[in-house]
């Protein structure tokens, strides 16, 4: 019995190149053709999604009277953001809350689709709350109006949330762009 | 595999973090990119995927788009998919930093799958490209590759200078120096077999010690995460080998002591002590260890040799009666077990055609497979099948079936939508027609010329004396004014007819005074309706441009019944791709089974082995007694 415990020191030395040589390398290149076949089907699945939502803005919101609304950050170091409200003529369109993962994604350039819908023809007003901390860590509440004309054509409207660094005072702005 | 997929986040996750959105107004050639990159941020990479292929579809393209689109594939696990979408790119079309980023994917790629050819190539061209920039020259996974890619070409000092420029709490020098001592081992075998016996010794030595640094050196790594920390006990687990190859039995014995017996290295780790126990002799403490394990860790590979080793530690310990019992305790307990999974087996063959119910829908949800682990004596289904090709095939088959729901439910978003498309043409027709019926069209356009011209009479007479004083008259002087008229043609005398004339006069009078206020009046009165008929008239035009757009409906429609056959399509394909994953499902578990029973059939061996060999020196002692 001894002796076999013995040998099994031997073997120790081999199980050491048993264990996970190249972390990193995976079992990709022996995947089934099924499994691959599968993930077309996945992907296809969001393609098709896409076209759905394609689809349904065209029905839904049609270029003469649709607007979209983007949230973007430049720096944004005065400003902790929590919530956005959207005010669009007078009427409550959206309200966002914002989780930190969202906020992160903000501050290292990313944009946010914060409302698609549809506008009168015309002169519209478009007002936005920010609700969030600001320098001091106080609470901060601001409110920006854009007034924009929709015509045939679809409005994209960005509000940008930077540093004002002169002031030391977060500036929000509306534009159409 | 988890290493892996780690890999490929953080990679991932890096790599969109660089200037790839960095600060700029906004356009919209830019926006289709920056909104992908905030759902890529957020880990929404399916959202971030369909956001990019929307904005294709939309008519927005760019090769950064298409590779952010790559990196979401990528991070799903559609690995063939994102390698064909980078393909797809035109490398010249990129900016020089996201050629870099292509040739990183690239290499990557290369690396999983382990063409090491193919990564010097990608590597080098990364080298040609834009090195040395601050994101690359600072970028810990192009130094991971690197080292990894000097490792495998033998220039392993190569490969420790490159890992030592990685910090002291990065996981891929965790990973590195792991990689790196075994390679030293491997070669050093390698090289032993080739050269002659003296220096292949010497080689062989040298080796060693360099493995056996390199891997102290990750234990006195501080472990900042579990990851780390697994890593640390992995390379204690390695080194203690070592030792105990070249028989340094005591050196082992602390590294092995250190491993967590909770944790993944600690079963293997409890194994090697309770060996060295038995190699010194120590058979009350091998035999407590041989128990622990048992106890805790019954399926683990490392508890193979455990019932022979407690029953030979309580041979040693305590005497052939009470290695007897432990013999044969174990081999009841083994039995139980291999009727346990005759029942496994025979459960899953009644249920073969409902693995929902059988995985629940969840892990906290009891169903079918959590009972017979837990019946089996597996502290935990899922860690029973971690890592296993069961638990794969069990999300895959998971990942399908919910594909498979979202797809029903696009098939009812898109009825929703069709009727709505249909209402929507209904109602444009139906406006259309009232128009052309009353000729409101015609109506308006003159009504708005009639305002028009009156508003320009009144303004060019703004300052004029009119001889149409009553025009201006209001309403109540319009009626006196018609009465005193009306007397004076009646017969009446001089002195009336004067008084009348009088009157009207005065009216007039009032009238004239007021005619600036009351024009200003009229003014405004002609352009709040003219401003009502322009209303009418563009609300005319909206219709007339929708009912132009009618055949785009009908394309609209068209679209709505393609989407609708793509979508059966895709519901019959993956239902088709569901039974093969719920097969592949069944199968695997079998083998799983079959692995089961293969342990348990070779401890049983084992045991009975042992039980006959105890027998047998009872036997001969009785007859040398005899």
């Amino acid at each position: 019995m001894r002796a076999f415990f013995n040998n099994l020191n031997g073997l120790l030395f081999c199980l050491i190149t048993m264990v996970t040589l190249d972390a990193y390398a995976d079992s990709e290149a022996s995947g089934s053709i099924a499994q691959k076949t599968d993930v077309n089907l996945a992907a296809e699945l969001l393609q098709l999604n896409a076209r759905l939502q394609l689809l349904e803005e065209d029905l839904l919101y049609p270029a003469s009277s649709r607007v979209a609304v983007y949230l973007s950050m430049d720096l944004g170091e005065l400003f902790a953001l929590d919530a956005v409200t959207l005010k669009l003529n007078g009427k409550d369109i959206t309200h966002h809350l914002y989780t930190e993962r969202q906020v992160n994604a903000l501050y290292k350039g990313g944009v946010q689709k914060l409302y698609v819908g549809n506008a009168k023809q015309g002169m519209n007003r478009l007002t936005a709350f920010f609700t969030g901390q600001g320098p001091h860590d106080r609470d901060y509440k601001r409110a920006t109006t854009l007034e924009f004309e929709q015509s045939f054509e679809p409005v994209f409207v960005e509000l940008l949330v930077t540093d004002d660094t002169a002031s030391q005072q977060p500036e929000f702005v509306a534009t159409v762009f | 595999m988890y290493g892996q997929i780690r890999f490929l986040w953080v990679l991932c996750v890096l790599f969109a973090q660089s200037a790839w959105a960095a600060q700029a107004p906004l356009t919209r050639d830019s926006l289709p990119m920056k909104h992908a990159l905030y759902l890529h941020w957020q880990g929404e990479y399916a959202a971030a995927y369909r956001a990019a292929e929307y904005y294709q579809l939309r008519g927005f393209y760019s090769p950064e788009l298409r590779l952010a689109q790559a990196s979401a594939s990528l991070e799903l696990g559609y690995l063939a998919h994102g390698r064909e979408l980078i393909n797809d790119l035109d490398e010249g079309s990129l900016l020089p930093e996201h050629q870099s980023r292509l040739h990183l994917y690239l290499a990557r790629d290369a690396y999983r799958r382990r063409d090491w050819i193919l990564l010097d190539e990608h590597l080098e061209a990364l080298k040609l490209l834009v090195l040395p920039t601050p994101f690359f020259a600072e970028n810990r996974h192009y130094r991971f590759l690197l080292a990894e890619s000097a490792r495998k070409n033998g220039r392993y000092g190569e490969a420790e200078a490159v890992l030592g420029q990685l910090g002291k709490g990065d996981v891929y020098l965790f990973y590195g120096r792991f990689n790196l001592a075994t390679s030293l081992i491997d070669a050093s075998v390698a090289a032993s077999k080739r050269a002659s016996p003296k220096s292949a010794s010497a080689k062989l030595d040298t080796s060693r010690q360099e493995a056996k640094r390199l891997l102290q050196s990750l234990i006195n790594l501080p472990a900042r995460d579990l990851e780390q920390l697994m890593l640390t006990e992995r390379a204690r687990v390695a080194l203690a080998d070592l030792y105990l190859a070249d028989n340094e039995w005591e050196a082992a014995r602390p590294l092995l002591s250190k491993v967590s017996a909770s944790l993944q290295y600690g079963p293997p780790a409890l194994a090697r002590l309770a060996r060295l126990d038995m190699q010194a002799e120590r058979y009350e403490n091998a035999a407590a260890i041989w128990d622990h394990l048992l106890q805790m860790y019954p399926w683990h590979r490392a508890a193979t040799a455990a019932p022979s080793g407690l029953g030979y530690a309580m041979l040693q310990s305590r005497g052939e009666e009470a290695a007897y019992g432990t013999y044969v305790t174990a081999l009841a307990k083994i039995e139980a077990q291999q009727r346990r999974l005759v029942t496994f087996r025979q459960q899953l063959e009644k249920n073969l055609r409902d693995p929902k119910w059988m995985l629940g829908q969840d892990d906290s949800e009891l169903s079918l497979l959590k009972w017979l682990a837990e019946g089996l004596g597996h502290s935990d289904w899922t860690t029973w099948l971690a890592d296993e090709s069961v638990r794969q095939s069990a999300q895959h088959w998971q990942s399908l079936d919910a594909a498979y729901d979202r797809l029903q439910e696009r098939q009812q978003d898109l009825a929703i939508l069709l009727t709505v498309d249909a209402e929507q043409q209904r109602r444009i027709k139906s406006a259309r027609a009232a128009i052309n019926e009353d000729d409101l069209d015609q109506l308006t356009v003159a009504l708005i010329q009639g305002v028009r011209n009156k508003l320009s009479n009144l303004q060019s007479r703004r300052y004029e004396i009119t001889d149409n004083l009553e025009a201006f008259a209001s309403h109540e002087e319009q009626v006196l004014l018609d009465t005193l008229k009306q007397l004076q043609t009646s017969t009446l005398g001089q002195t009336e007819s004067k008084r009348i004339e009088r009157l009207i006069g005065l009216i007039r009078f009032q009238i004239y005074d007021a005619i600036p206020v009351r024009k200003q009046q009229q003014v405004e009165l002609l352009e709040v309706r003219l401003r009502a008929a322009r209303k009418a008239e563009q609300r005319i035009a909206r219709i007339n441009a929708a009912a132009l757009r009618l055949p785009q409906a009908d394309s609209v429609s068209a679209r709505i019944q393609l989407l609708a056959t793509d979508t059966e399509s895709l519901s019959r394909r993956t239902e088709l791709a569901l039974g093969l994953a719920r097969d592949t499902l069944i199968a695997s578990m079998s083998e799983f089974i079959d692995r089961d029973e293969a342990l348990l059939a070779a401890q049983a061996n084992g045991l009975q082995y042992d039980i006959t060999r105890l027998l047998d020196q009872q036997y001969v002692a009785v007859e040398a007694v005899r």
